[in-house]
């Protein structure tokens, strides 16, 4: 259970552009086990998507993109691999869904060659093989009549249906690791469910892991295990699920969480907001990133940078110096009766 | 209010400050608007810097090559090339702005109307498709030899022909705005069609319009010395880069300056043209700071 | 009872599909015979998933869509029938917030001169007191002077929505609809925008209808909720009723999708079967007999009328009883 298939050591990206080098991805370190599923969660510009892209070197190294640290994959560092031998791991041993299945599958083939496709690149089976697989993937990922559909072409399905083709293309060649980008963002409450609950139930029976990158806290809650909280490019908190929601140690990850409206018990008369917005990437404040906007932020803050600490729990760390002034804090509150989302 | 006046003030200036670097970053708009600029300063100041009068001619001075007394020779009738270059410059740089211009405000001003009306877009491109199904070169042939010779009749011929192309892109442009959310917001507050489509609509399909208008400024120059070429066009004697060359076709193996140096101007006006059409379609998007 | 500002009766909207030649061979029922009352002060909430028809009655109820049929009465007026120059004066009345803020706002203007035009369409004022008055919105949403006379890309997507919203509030409407308006944002930013919805309304005393398919957005904003499903409203009640005891089964399915916020509570849940049916073509009877668990013949074969459950929570089912 405990085998680590991915473990990211110190991973950082940069991009050069024309205002200058801008690092999306500052010093991130997680693992992700087998049959785990990780949340890696953030609002827009947090640098979930880079990371997870520059899993599988997506960016373009010989003029924009620079990496660094170590990303081992199955006990190979990915970053020191030669690019033929990233194509081999790219839709074979790591697979990646994307939020827009529509453009993500080509217009012009139909899905069955679609999903055929790794098959025949990775695999080497023959076309018949890789036929009778595709059928089969089809109906696996749930999909209604799948020789009927496998003939058409990537219009002709709803939305759901092509997420659930992308998962079919994405599980065709079996990967140890999945990468899930957004993937029910663009779809409707009830097709997120099904979505969420296929993804759930294929990490348990081929005990693949699984990285979930999404801004909805309440998908995290119900579908991840363990949860990294990012921030500007950096992991500011990283725990187990219940853990991170029951007692959030950080003040980004607690601002979040009480930012969402409750479907259960009382409604608060205002939403708690955090204040300002996120930052842009070159205009990173200095001493701990979150400060500017932190209630609980003090000169030192604003000062010293912060490193990940280990909060005693295992495997719960946060990037927050007054994280056990703030637990007191807020467990006082709460013994008082006050509740916390006000 | 008065703060309010000076916020726009130094904003203003800001963003002037911003649009003029953002010119000069950009390479191809920069060498391409270099061009032109000296284009039209060439034509501007013709009367200045050429040595001769255009239609001067020294009859003993006939088909002389290339010298320091005239640069690029002169013609069979003793004229100076260069002289007329320059002159033929204030030709070709009149007719391709007038034309970019007429069909710029012509076809903005169709493409808008028939993005919103069914019915006159039904007609308006249906006109357009069958202007379009006559090669234009050939079309602008039939209107010079209807209208009679002159520089007007050949910016009036040029439009007519340019017109319909125009006139689509701005449609096409216009449909998409016309698409977003905003339009709906502007009639959401009441806004009538003419306000929608003048002052909200206009400004949004103006880049795609205005790089159109370059291209349209080159091509007719290119047509215009086509049709000078051909005896259509601008009336001899007076000079333009066709009629150069038209008069230069008789002696091209005697002496090659004729054909060469309008063939130069021409080419290298009309690259430059198209460098800065492409340079704007970079500038002239919003989004890009 | 409160006083109704609004109230619509048998809503249509068909949209025409033309064949060649434009002939119109079938149409898009995206809204099909729905009524709904509005009450001073309150938000109605409208809930339902992409392509259900929420959007489309949103713009419909305020004429910016002409409906097939039905009436729109506002304030004893029917919108449906008044002239050009009665609506736009009404116009000023009844606003609309937009989900997008990018494409929301003209790229080419000025987010104060997006202001002011607006004002300048309604020929209210003149030039200083135009400037003035939206200046004055622009602080109250919660921007800046120095803001006023800046181009729409320089501000990022919360900054954007409270631009769209002084937009709507600079007329002094009495309605606002809001059409997703906080869907294209971040969580935190979300709640910035329902905090200062909230504020408004209880500053203005506005009406809002709400369109979302968020239910957390709508169970914590709404007063009402309205769900509809493939161009009908399917069921109607006060918020609470409506989240504690849903009647229609679609609700309860569009409920217990919804992943809950507790990583220790793991859902048990309905799933629906199959895709949701095309607006062209949709099932005779109950539109969701298709996907519904318990449907019977009858489902299949007579719409359902209205049931009311109690003076405030109506449901369109067969099976309520």
């Amino acid at each position: 259970m405990s085998e680590k298939i991915l473990e990211i050591e110190n991973l950082s990206t940069s991009f050069q552009t024309e205002r200058g080098i801008m690092k999306a991805v500052d010093g991130v370190s997680f693992q992700v086990k087998k049959g785990e599923v990780l949340g890696l969660v953030g609002e827009s510009g947090c640098g979930k998507s880079v990371t997870s892209q520059s899993i599988l070197r997506l960016y373009d190294e010989k003029y924009t993109a620079r990496y660094e640290g170590k990303i081992l994959f199955d006990g190979r560092d990915l970053l020191a691999l030669s690019e033929k031998e990233m194509r081999k791991i790219r839709g074979h041993e790591i697979s990646m869904i994307f939020q827009d299945a529509l453009s993500s599958l080509n217009p012009v083939f139909t899905i069955g060659n679609q999903i055929m496709e790794p098959l025949l690149i990775h695999q080497k089976l023959s076309k018949e093989e890789a036929k009778k697989q595709a059928t089969e993937l089809l109906r696996l990922v749930g999909i209604p009549m799948p020789e009927k559909r496998a003939e058409q072409y990537p219009h002709e399905l709803s939305g759901g249906m092509r997420q659930r083709v992308m998962i079919a293309v994405a599980l065709a060649c079996r990967p140890k690791l999945l990468i899930a980008d957004e993937p029910t963002t663009a779809l409707d409450v009830t097709v997120q469910a099904q979505i969420m609950d296929l993804i759930l139930s294929l990490n348990k029976k081929f005990s693949m892991g699984v990285i979930l990158i999404t801004h909805d806290l309440s998908v995290v809650a119900e579908t991840c295990s363990r949860v990294a909280v990012m921030y500007l490019g950096q992991i500011v908190e990283e725990g187990n699920v219940c853990e991170i929601f029951d007692s959030p140690s950080h003040p980004y990850t607690r601002g979040l969480i009480q930012s969402i409206p409750r479907m259960t018990g009382e409604r608060a008369r205002r939403l708690y907001m955090i204040p300002g917005t996120v930052p842009l990437l070159n205009q990173i404040p200095s001493g701990c990133r979150f400060a500017p906007r932190c209630p609980y932020a003090l000169e030192r803050c604003r000062k010293q940078t912060q490193e990940l600490l280990e909060t005693g729990t295992k495997g719960h760390r946060v990037r927050c110096m007054r994280f056990t002034e703030l637990e007191a804090f807020h467990r006082e509150k709460q013994a008082d009766g006050e509740e916390c989302g006000i | 209010m008065t703060d309010l006046y000076a916020i726009r003030k130094t904003l203003l200036k800001e963003q002037r400050r911003l649009l003029v670097r953002k010119f000069f970053k950009n390479r191809l708009a920069v060498t391409g608007g270099t061009i032109t600029f000296v284009m039209l300063f060439l034509a501007l100041l013709a009367p200045v810097l050429a040595p001769q009068g255009p239609l001067e001619m020294i009859v003993t001075d006939r088909l002389l090559a290339p010298s320091a007394a005239h640069p690029f020779g002169t013609d069979t009738f003793g004229r100076d090339v260069f002289t007329r270059i320059l002159y033929g410059a204030r030709v070709s740089m009149t007719i391709g702005f007038f034309v970019g211009l007429i069909t710029m405000a012509a076809g903005m001003l169709l493409g808008l109307l028939a993005s919103y009306f069914r019915l006159l877009d039904e007609i308006l491109m249906r006109i357009c498709d069958g202007l379009n199904a006559i090669p234009s070169t050939l079309l602008a042939i039939a209107f010079m030899s209807a209208l009679g010779g002159s520089t007007t009749n050949v910016i009036v011929s040029l439009s007519i022909v340019s017109i319909p192309r125009m006139a689509r892109i701005a449609r096409s442009a216009a449909v998409v705005v016309k698409g977003q959310t905003y339009i709906e917001a502007v009639s959401a507050a009441g806004a009538g069609p003419f306000r929608i489509l003048f002052r909200h609509m206009a400004p949004n399909i103006l880049s795609p319009v205005i790089v159109q208008a370059s291209y349209v400024f080159a091509n007719a120059i290119i047509t215009e010395a086509a049709l000078s070429f051909l005896g259509v066009g601008v009336p001899i004697p007076q000079p333009s880069w066709g009629n150069i060359l038209y008069e230069g076709k008789d002696v091209i193996y005697n002496a090659w300056w004729l054909i060469v140096y309008p063939a130069a101007f021409t080419a290298l006006t009309v690259f430059g043209l198209n460098l800065f059409g492409d340079g704007l379609r970079d500038l002239l998007d919003p989004h890009t700071s | 009872m409160r006083e109704e500002i609004l109230r619509a009766e048998h809503i249509k909207m068909y949209f025409p599909i033309r064949g060649a030649l434009g002939k119109i061979r079938n149409y898009v029922k995206a809204v099909d015979d729905v009524s709904l009352s509005l009450y001073k002060g309150e938000t109605y909430g409208l809930v339902g998933e992409t392509g259900c028809g929420k959007s489309t009655l949103g713009r419909t109820l305020i004429r910016l869509l002409k409906a097939t049929g039905g009436t729109v009465t506002y304030k004893g007026k029917n919108l449906f029938t008044i002239n050009e120059k009665e609506l736009r004066r009404l116009c000023r009345e009844l606003q609309m917030v937009f989900q997008d803020p990018y494409t929301s706002l003209n790229p080419r203007m000025r987010v104060g001169e997006a202001l002011t035009e607006v004002l300048k369409i309604q020929g209210i004022g003149d030039k200083d007191a135009r400037m003035a008055d939206a200046l004055s919105v622009f602080e109250k949403v919660g921007l800046l002077p120095e803001h006023f006379y800046r181009f729409p890309h320089e501000f990022s997507g919360g900054q954007r929505q409270r631009i769209g919203l002084a937009r709507a509030l600079i007329l002094n409407p009495e309605l606002i609809i809001c059409d997703e308006p906080v869907s294209a944002l971040d969580v935190s930013v979300q709640s910035q925008i329902i905090n200062l919805l909230l504020d408004m309304q209880e500053e203005r005393g506005l009406t809002y209808l709400f369109i979302s398919h968020d239910m957390s957005v709508i169970r914590y904003i709404a007063d009402r909720v309205g769900v509809m499903y493939l161009g009908h409203l399917v069921e109607e009640a006060p918020v609470d009723d409506l989240f504690l005891s849903p009647s229609h089964p679609y609700t309860q399915v569009l409920l217990s999708a919804v992943p809950s916020d507790d990583p220790h509570v793991r859902k048990e849940r309905v799933i629906l079967e199959g895709d949701l049916p095309s607006p062209a073509n949709p099932p005779a009877g109950c539109v969701f007999s298709t996907r519904c668990p318990y449907a019977k013949q009858i489902c299949r074969e007579k719409k359902p009328e209205c049931t009311d459950i109690n003076e405030t929570h109506r449901v369109y089912c067969h099976l309520t009883k």
